[in-house]
């Protein structure tokens, strides 16, 4: 029981480090930025590199650093929907034992815009999401396949009263998933984040100039939390995550991101990991060709 | 790109490094697209003196005929008599004359359309004293 769900936690704290697709997102006044371990509402032309380091538990109560490299590449079809591909090479290394290596498995998705609200800078997409079984090293990757069908949502809360301008920069998105195993005795899981975001940018041009100067004028301090709930088998109703504060430092071109990774609980890691973003907006810096929609 | 990983490190290094230089190369001379204010006369949420003028210079060239700046009232009436225009210079910044304005809030709505048709829009208030 315990080893299961030690797996179980170690593949669902895998699978929160696993590329997902970004998306440059704006609606109305409210621009969305590429959130690091919960991916944003929006669809685009997007570049996406991330490195991420944090430390998983073993069955025998040690744990393993784990460090993953990932790249994701998102391409629109039409300006509301986009695919994208992405993988991460990893490296897992344990006291006492030989260090893992490779590829992960190749990640395939899709996302529609479904709707968009300027005035009350609301947004709402679906997708899925999917790893495609076999084709990582056999070291790194796993056999299955995973399927993700899922709801992506943004609110910006530029709509409040004068009386609350100070909230006005505050933004939330969240997305739920519900993960699917090709291999039936892979327990199936919820996947779930939210983000709570505080747009400096935002505040500077829309609410009230405060005179900050660059790079804070860029930035938008964000918590994400990002979690995962084994919903089968004999790991169900357990849930693992981390909860990831942070800032993002936003341009025209793209953005970096820096975050922290605290483990939910105890079945989710050990100490503080890290995550590192550069992120580029295609359809911002190709507008006429690579980063255009094909239709 | 599902064959990625039989490539070797070296293979793969030098694909990125040139990946990287298309990347760079091919952005020169680009236009940028979704053009978001960098510099607003009146700034946002400030308490001034009647202007003259309303003035927003953008990041990015606008498209002169889809872009527009207009002022407006608490009443949400417009104030500006005269349509917004884009500077033929540089194509970055727009700017509205303004009539003498009494003491009261006053809204001012924008929409920036770069020259590739990306379109992005904006609002805040300034107060006369």
């Amino acid at each position: 029981m315990r080893n299961a769900l030690t797996r179980a936690a170690f593949g669902l704290a895998m699978a929160s480090l696993a590329p997902l697709g970004h998306a440059h997102a704006i609606a109305g006044d409210r621009v969305f930025p590429a959130t690091m371990a919960v991916d944003d509402p929006g669809v685009g032309d997007e570049l996406d590199f991330q490195f991420g380091h944090i430390r998983t538990p073993n069955d025998d109560g040690s744990s393993t650093s784990v460090n993953s490299t990932s790249v994701n590449y998102a391409k629109t079809i039409t300006s509301n929907l986009a695919i994208s591909v992405g993988t991460n090479y990893t490296t897992q290394r344990s006291a006492g034992d030989p260090t893992v290596k490779g590829l992960d498995n190749l990640g395939l998705g899709i996302k529609y815009m479904v709707y968009v609200n300027p005035v009350h800078e609301f947004m709402l997409s679906v997708g899925v999401d999917s790893d495609i079984g076999g084709t990582g090293s056999k070291a790194i990757g796993s056999n299955y396949s995973t399927y993700t069908p899922t709801i992506y949502a943004g609110k910006g809360f530029g709509d409040l009263p004068d009386a609350l301008r100070w909230l006005k920069p505050v933004a939330i998105t969240g997305t739920l998933g519900q993960q699917y195993a090709s291999n039936s005795s892979v327990p199936n899981a919820v996947n779930w984040g939210m983000t709570l975001q505080y747009s400096l940018p935002y505040l500077q041009s829309f609410v009230k100039n405060i005179g900050l100067s660059k790079p804070f004028a860029n930035m938008i301090p964000v918590i994400e939390v990002a979690m995962s709930t084994c919903t089968s088998g004999s790991c169900s109703g357990h849930t693992t995550g981390t909860i990831n504060p942070g800032v993002i430092w936003e341009s025209r071109l793209g953005q970096i991101g820096l975050e922290a990774q605290i483990p939910a609980n105890s079945a989710s890691g050990h100490g503080v990991g890290v995550l590192v973003q550069t992120h580029f907006f295609f359809d911002d810096i190709f507008p006429r060709s690579v980063g255009k929609p094909i239709f | 790109m599902k064959n990625f990983r039989f490539f070797s490190l070296a293979f793969r290094s030098r694909l990125s490094l040139i990946a990287f230089s298309i990347l760079c190369v091919a952005s020169i001379g680009q236009a940028f697209a979704h053009a978001q204010p960098e510099t607003q006369s009146p700034m946002a949420g400030t308490v001034i003196k009647a202007p003259t003028e309303v003035r927003i210079t953008y990041d990015e060239a606008l498209e002169s005929a889809f872009s527009s700046l207009v002022v407006s009232d608490a009443q949400g009436k417009q104030v500006n008599n005269v349509k917004a225009e884009v500077d033929g210079a540089t194509h970055k910044t727009m700017h509205v004359s303004l009539p003498a304005l009494p003491a009261a809030v006053y809204q001012v709505k924008w929409v920036a359309v770069a020259d590739d048709g990306h379109r992005t829009q904006g609002s805040y208030k300034f107060t006369v004293k």
